[in-house]
């Protein structure tokens, strides 16, 4: 039996004797229409992106997103701004028409045609040779069967690199297996996520002697025994991200939105003025392992 | 420095004038008459000298003065008959008084010094309370509570509704130091905050200082409750009970030998399991219960007049049950918490001028939960066992010494052994094959070491200054801290006194829980490495005015708090869905500190006697606080931010045999978070971890999330509530009978309790609709009660 019934149950029959009714609307707080932007701009992207999107009223009838308009996006570098195409992903500027440098700081700027605007500002991080290197695939490909037929791959490694020497370092690590088949003769390219206990992390967490060291496992079905794998690469990519890239995703994690009232909220970070989402920046290193 | 020297040097300076020849002592103890109960803070004054003196806790007293043919002296104490004696003064006498209770018993009288004049004393922010004003007041299901009856008063307020919860000057409730003869009392509550576990009936005395704390207090920042059991009744045995809704009660008390020892037994336990039966079962809970109940015990002995021993205890539970019996399967469970304490104390009289008191105490709070599931056929079992608590050894030596009526001296040291268990968690599982076995415990020291000094350099002035050295010992980390504690009253003119005070306070241990309300599994832990003690300064100014038959009373007050803990967001301590997770979860990285900032205005009016007696209070507060990791770092008004309170209320005595009583409460909503908008939260290269339970992950690539714009952003509604009662006495043959009926919440205003969001489809299910509901606890709630007197 859930424990937490175990422990609350007493309150439940207490409130469930209790009257409840709905609030006025002037209790609550009032709707503020705020535009949300996303970006992750990074040194290594050909083409960098922001997408801008609309928040909605909670309370009341629940209708779509509103769109956000036509809106204006200018991006700065300090030095010439620029502003930034319509497309349907989003608001793009390429290397051509400005380069994202490490080290350089990028601000923002959008205003829709309501007279809503936000500005926001990131550093993206300085380049640092971070020696990622896959350690100790203690089984390169262990395959077994369970269930009757099914097969299933299991991976066991260690990502190792080198941290940089500065207060304090985020990192994110993104692991991907890539599976070319060979299938009654037709070739086909399968990519699975890795997924990696706590990918998100501080130096501080981990590090020990200037390396930090992260296991990965992957245990994924590879189908009945009539599939055929010619060849596997482990993709392992490393981002040294910004404080705020580090905040926006751990709070996305930790989010709560149970029943509980008498939890704390778990709001999303944000470093946008004016508005919600994020505007952050990363580096990114990458290592590639065969498997098979 | 300097200044400290200073006037530690005037202080002995006026020492040895006092102790100058042509002065005689008169000391002895004051105790009401006929049950031979000490009685504490009995007013002496000696009208011809101006000047006087008070019982201490064991009702003792001493006063030197000039040595003359004779002197009058004057015994006053609320509630009972003034005594004025006239004494030989030349040379020092023995002097044992005994009080008549007074013909009107039933007056509301708060924080009287004698001669009734609050303005003549040097104490601030204190509240007095005498334990019967409780029960002539209206209470919730009519349990009567010292605590809620606490929380009428300016300054204080309770955290939600019906809750025992006390919320002092913008602190939180961790942040009271509740004692109950000498014994810390960790968890007050019972059923979840509703009601405290202080029987009235088996207490002499409850004290509540807010401000200008006296050197003998430590360990919190915002209060501290010290309360006393009875002694028992040396002459006769005597006992009252009651029966009420959900509880009934009994204590009985009477000498085991005559004059010499006394002792009291004092019982409480509620019926709700059996009341709530019916409910239970239409909810196909048969074998499902809760109950709690209390006990308070206390033997003494008089080994003549210079020793006297002192042995009392409490011990309460509060414990759910549940068991379900199916043909395949068996389940059993449920969870208890309770306090235990035990105090050994001896009062040794060294002379007429110095009286000392040392205490062993023994305090333990525990909580525990428990479920056993067996599946039959397979006869396989599950067994889960979750611990956590808290356990103090303590030694307590105070002196008091009365060289002089200019000087009354105390000194002291506490040292205290904690015991912490923040958990220990068994989890046996032979279905799945889990065999977990996790303990969790530190201890830790804590010692303080004090003195202070209540001084009248001048017929108008008095002051109490002294100095408080604390320290804290826990896994190999040391905290100490001076604690400057000052507080001085001017008299104006004989009724109008102006005072103000200063106090630094510590505290190192902490009450950690997220859920907002107070629940067992709330945690006490020691400061660390990381979690460092808590600090506050406060500084109080104010004035009181005596008027005839009532007392004006006005303070304002800054408390500036640091080191406060908060909890981060999203942070849990017991995930009771894993268990295998929670014994890993480390409350260290689950906490933060910041800072804290509590101002405001407290007025008080008193009628105290007369035919209608009572109170109006009114407190204007403010309470903010900022942490670094929360709310973005920007300040925020705390939960329990109270802009306005307001208490009214009245007793009417209309005879003898009928008592009417009322109460009206106000206050300002309390503030919480609620959301101002929702949006989509795309996350960079993620994957999705499987949470395919949660209806709101739209896809791989972002999340449905919550605005919230600033932390408790919005004001629940406004809290009022009337409570009317009626007593009826009636004076039987062999005892005193009272019927009660009251009426909890007379116009049964729905007042909040908590806000939830609630979602709804239009008929034909095009459209959805999100809406803010309110959930009221206690809508009108009549009761009944009968108690008797013997």
């Amino acid at each position: 039996m859930c424990r937490k019934i175990i422990l609350l149950f007493p309150v439940f029959v207490l409130i469930a004797t209790s009257c409840e009714k709905k609030i006025k609307d002037g209790i609550l707080p009032g709707f503020e229409s705020k535009l949300v932007v996303t970006s992750f701009l990074s040194p290594a992207d050909e083409i960098s992106r922001i997408v801008v999107t609309s928040n909605r009223p909670v309370y009341g009838e629940l209708k779509p997103y509103p769109s956000p308009g036509k809106v204006s996006c200018r991006i700065s570098d300090g030095e010439k701004e620029i502003n930034l195409k319509s497309t349907e992903k989003g608001y793009e500027f390429n290397r051509q028409e400005m380069q994202v440098i490490c080290g350089k700081t990028y601000c923002i700027q959008i205003v829709n045609e309501e007279g809503l605007s936000i500005t926001a500002k990131c550093t993206v991080p300085m380049s640092f040779k971070n020696d990622i290197i896959i350690d100790t695939f203690s089984v390169p490909e262990e395959i077994v069967t369970r269930y009757g037929t099914e097969r299933y791959r299991i991976l066991n490694g260690i990502v190792k690199f080198m941290d940089q020497p500065l207060n304090e370092n985020y990192y994110h690590i993104v692991g991907k297996v890539v599976d070319y088949f060979n299938q009654y003769y037709s070739f086909d390219v399968r990519t699975e996520d890795i997924w990696i206990e706590n990918d998100l992390f501080t130096d501080r967490e981990k590090i020990k002697d200037g390396m930090i060291s992260i296991p990965v496992n992957l245990t994924g079905s590879i189908g009945s025994a009539d599939n055929y794998i010619d060849s596997s690469f482990v993709k392992i990519y490393l981002l040294d991200t910004e404080r705020s890239y580090f905040l926006y995703h751990k709070s996305i994690f930790d989010y709560k939105d149970d029943d509980n009232p008498f939890t704390e909220p778990t709001p999303v970070f944000s470093n946008i003025e004016g508005g919600l989402g994020i505007f952050t920046s990363y580096v990114m290193d990458s290592v590639i392992f065969r498997i098979k | 420095m300097k200044f400290l020297s200073a006037a530690i040097f005037l202080v002995f300076i006026s020492l040895i004038i006092e102790a100058q020849p042509g002065r005689h002592t008169i000391s002895g103890f004051v105790r009401e008459d006929v049950s031979g109960e000490s009685l504490i803070g009995v007013n002496i004054y000696v009208p011809e000298l101006k000047t006087g003196t008070t019982t201490n806790t064991y009702g003792f007293f001493s006063l030197t003065v000039p040595s003359t043919s004779s002197v009058e002296i004057v015994f006053s104490y609320v509630g009972y008959n003034t005594q004025t004696m006239t004494i030989e003064q030349n040379k020092d006498t023995e002097l044992n008084v005994s009080l008549k209770p007074g013909l009107v018993l039933r007056e509301v009288t708060v924080s009287a010094e004698k001669p009734d004049k609050q303005s003549e004393s040097v104490k601030m922010s204190i509240i007095k309370l005498p334990v019967s004003q409780a029960r002539n007041l209206p209470a919730l299901l009519g349990e009567k509570d010292i605590l809620k009856v606490l929380q009428l008063m300016p300054g204080i307020q309770k955290g939600m509704e019906g809750s025992s919860g006390m919320y002092v000057r913008g602190g939180g409730p961790d942040q009271n130091l509740i004692i109950l003869d000498d014994a810390i009392v960790y968890n007050a509550s019972h059923l979840f905050g509703f009601f405290s576990i202080f029987n009235g009936d088996a207490l002499k005395s409850v004290e509540l200082t807010k401000g200008g704390f006296p050197a003998r207090y430590g360990g919190r920042l915002s209060s501290v409750l010290d309360m006393n059991m009875k002694d028992g009744n040396k002459e006769e045995w005597h006992g009252e009970g009651g029966v009420g809704i959900i509880s009934s009660r009994m204590t009985v008390e009477g000498p085991v030998k005559k004059n010499k020892s006394s002792v009291l037994l004092s019982g409480r336990r509620t019926y709700a399991d059996i009341v709530a039966k019916p409910l239970l079962k239409s909810m196909h809970y048969d074998n499902t219960g809760y109950y709690f109940y209390d006990l308070n015990a206390k033997i003494n002995y008089d080994f003549g007049r210079k020793n006297k021993l002192l042995l009392s205890g409490y011990f309460g539970k509060d414990k759910y049950y549940f068991k379900k019996i199916l043909p395949h399967q068996r389940e059993e469970g449920g969870f208890f918490w309770g306090n235990a304490t035990a105090t050994l104390r001896w009062n040794h009289l060294f002379n007429n001028k110095i009286f000392s008191n040392t205490s062993l105490v023994f305090s333990n709070y525990h909580f525990s939960i428990n479920d056993n599931y067996q599946v039959l056929s397979e006869n396989k079992n599950y067994h889960a066992l979750y611990n956590s608590g808290i356990t103090d050894f303590s030694f307590k030596h105070d002196i008091d010494i009365l060289p002089g009526t200019k000087h009354m001296l105390k000194t002291g040291v506490i040292t205290t052994v904690h015991e912490f268990k923040p958990y220990a968690f068994v989890e046996l599982d032979k279905l799945h094959d889990i065999d977990i076995e996790d303990f969790k415990s530190t201890r830790g020291l804590e010692s303080g070491v004090y003195i202070e000094d209540t001084w009248q350099p001048l017929r108008t002035l008095k002051i109490n200054g002294g100095i408080r050295f604390s320290h804290f010992t826990a896994r190999s980390r040391q905290y100490h801290y001076l604690e400057p504690r000052i507080s001085t009253a001017v008299q104006i003119k004989h009724d109008f006194a102006i005072k103000a005070s200063y106090c630094e306070m510590n505290q190192y241990i902490h009450l950690i829980s997220n859920t907002g309300i107070s629940l067992p599994t709330d945690l006490w832990v020691p400061v660390t490495d990381r979690v460092k003690p808590q600090h506050s300064r406060q500084v109080a100014a104010g004035f009181v005015k005596d008027h005839q038959k009532i007392t004006l009373s006005v303070e304002g007050y800054y408390k500036y708090m640091n080191d406060v803990i908060g909890y981060k967001e999203g942070a849990s301590f017991l995930s009771l869905d894993d268990p295998g997770s929670s014994a890993g979860i480390n409350w260290e990285d689950n906490v933060t500190s910041g800072r804290s900032w509590s101002y405001g205005s407290e007025f008080l009016i008193q009628k105290k006697t007369g035919k209608l007696t009572g109170w109006i209070g009114y407190t204007l507060s403010w309470t903010q606080m900022q942490f670094d990791s929360l709310n973005y770092g920007r300040k925020f008004y705390a939960r329990y931010d109270r802009r306005h309170d307001v208490s009214v209320v009245a007793i009417y005595r209309i005879s003898e045999r009928i008592t009417l009583s009322g109460s009206w409460v106000y206050g300002t909503g309390n503030a919480v978070t609620m959301q101002v908008s929702e949006y989509i939260a795309p996350y960079h290269m993620y994957i999705r971890k499987g949470d395919y339970h949660d209806l709101y992950w739209l896809d791989r690539d972002g999340r449905m999330v919550n605005d919230y714009g600033e932390k408790n952003n919005i004001r629940m509604g406004a809290y009022h509530r009337l409570d009317l009662g009626i007593q009826i006495h009636k004076k039987m043959k062999h005892w005193d009978r009272t019927w009660e009926f009251s009426l909890y919440n007379a116009y049964s205003r729905r007042n909040p309790f908590y806000y939830y969001t609630e979602h709804s489809w239009s008929k034909d299910f095009t459209k959805e609709y999100y809406f803010v509901k309110q959930v009221t606890l206690f809508p009108l709630i009549p009761s009944v009660s009968w108690s008797i007197k013997f």
